[in-house]
């Protein structure tokens, strides 16, 4: 008598002996991590990779503080910097000055260039640079840098308000911040 | 024979990577605060005066350019010191140089218009007598200008910032058809870039700018 096979049979007698039954043990089937770890590889280079080495941080806040888009390669210094957003002034990291529709009220600028809050802010940390600085700088000859972050939609005449106000604490020369649309 | 068997199944013990998944789990948090997903820039300038106190000391044998750029509410207005306006035709009918676009309902600047303009009428014509060279004591040429690669940018005080922003950026970059007419574009490429090395005061100029020292305010 021919012993005759269905598929079925065959297709078993292929496959591995099924394991054993019973609650999964450590030692039944290890863990096998080294997929993981290479995941985790990747987004660590990644990371390393887009490390902010910047001296200075800009956060992005929608409706809030969107610095404008520009093809320019320029590295930022460390220098003061100044936050202009749509509801407030930010003079390091301090909130000087109260933004409401793209003004400052007119009790804040009494000569109306002016911003006398920020002014007495930059005074401030001028003198603190020329102390920190020594002998050699005076308040005469002083001459600071300001970092200025405005939102997109802050109306010109705020800004040079803001600059003014720079110009008469000492602080001559601007960089505006911006977000950069090529690499460099 | 048993000890010789229980020696080659300990070497060949899977490696134990717990610790280094530990330091990964730790490391990715600290660099997730710390990365920066955009780049942030920079765009350098001066106030008139500032500007005006920087120049050089004018020869007889210069000339001075007095390039300025009137952002306004119908759009861009060019004029120099020494002949008005930039587009005379334009202004006798009292209008601007560059007119606003519309897109979408709203107004647009022509950015890529005032760039062209600008080296049309102002740099190619002149590029070849001037040079940016900051140095106050460098020779410069007979006809040249006191004042090149200076503007100066007024605009109206209800522009918004970015518009600002957009017409710095026309001035300083050449157009990309300067890349085949002008001779020497350093280095093949067309950006222009202010480097600042740690401890100096003064910020270098570097690659192909047009005009890049700019002052925004009235004059």
């Amino acid at each position: 008598m021919v012993d005759v096979k269905t598929n079925e049979q065959l297709l078993e007698d292929e496959l591995p002996p099924k394991k054993k039954k019973g609650p999964w043990t450590p030692g039944d089937n290890p863990l096998t991590i080294t997929s993981l770890m290479d995941a985790l590889t990747i987004i660590l280079i990644f990371l390393l990779k887009s490390y902010g080495s910047d001296p200075m941080q800009v956060p992005q806040k929608k409706n809030e503080l969107m610095v404008p888009k520009s093809d320019t390669m320029s590295n930022m210094v460390e220098c003061v910097d100044i936050q202009i957003s749509r509801t407030t002034i930010v003079v390091k990291g301090k909130k000087v000055v109260v933004v409401t529709n793209g003004t400052v009220s007119s009790s804040d600028t009494p000569d109306g260039f002016t911003i006398k809050a920020l002014k007495d802010s930059l005074d401030e940390i001028a003198r603190k640079e020329i102390e920190d600085k020594g002998g050699q700088t005076t308040i005469q000859n002083f001459q600071g840098e300001a970092f200025i972050a405005a939102d997109t939609s802050i109306p010109w005449k705020l800004v040079n308000q803001v600059m003014m106000t720079c110009t008469r604490a000492k602080y001559t020369r601007f960089s505006f911040a911006v977000v950069k649309t090529r690499g460099g | 024979m048993a000890r010789k068997k229980m020696a080659v199944d300990e070497s060949l013990r899977d490696l134990d990577l717990m610790p280094i998944m530990n330091l990964l789990c730790l490391l990715i948090p600290f660099l997730l605060l710390s990365a920066q997903f955009i780049q942030i820039g920079i765009v350098l300038v001066d106030t008139p005066r500032q500007s005006r106190n920087q120049t050089q000391k004018k020869d007889d044998t210069q000339k001075v350019l007095g390039l300025t750029i009137n952002i306004k509410q119908d759009g861009y207005d060019i004029t120099t010191k020494s002949g008005g306006s930039a587009c005379p035709q334009r202004a006798a009918s009292n209008q601007v140089c560059i007119p606003v676009t519309h897109a979408g309902g709203k107004k647009v600047y022509n950015a890529v218009a005032l760039r062209k303009f600008l080296y049309d009428k102002f740099y190619k014509p002149h590029y070849k007598n001037n040079t940016l060279d900051a140095s106050k004591d460098a020779a410069k040429p007979a006809g040249s200008f006191s004042d090149w690669g200076k503007v100066t940018i007024v605009p109206e005080d209800t522009i918004l910032y970015e518009t600002v922003i957009e017409t710095l950026d026309a001035t300083r970059e050449l157009p990309p058809e300067a890349k085949n007419e002008i001779q020497d574009v350093k280095g093949g490429t067309l950006a222009c870039v202010f480097k600042k090395k740690p401890g100096d005061k003064e910020w270098q100029l570097e690659g192909n700018c047009m005009f890049p020292l700019v002052a925004v305010g009235r004059l």
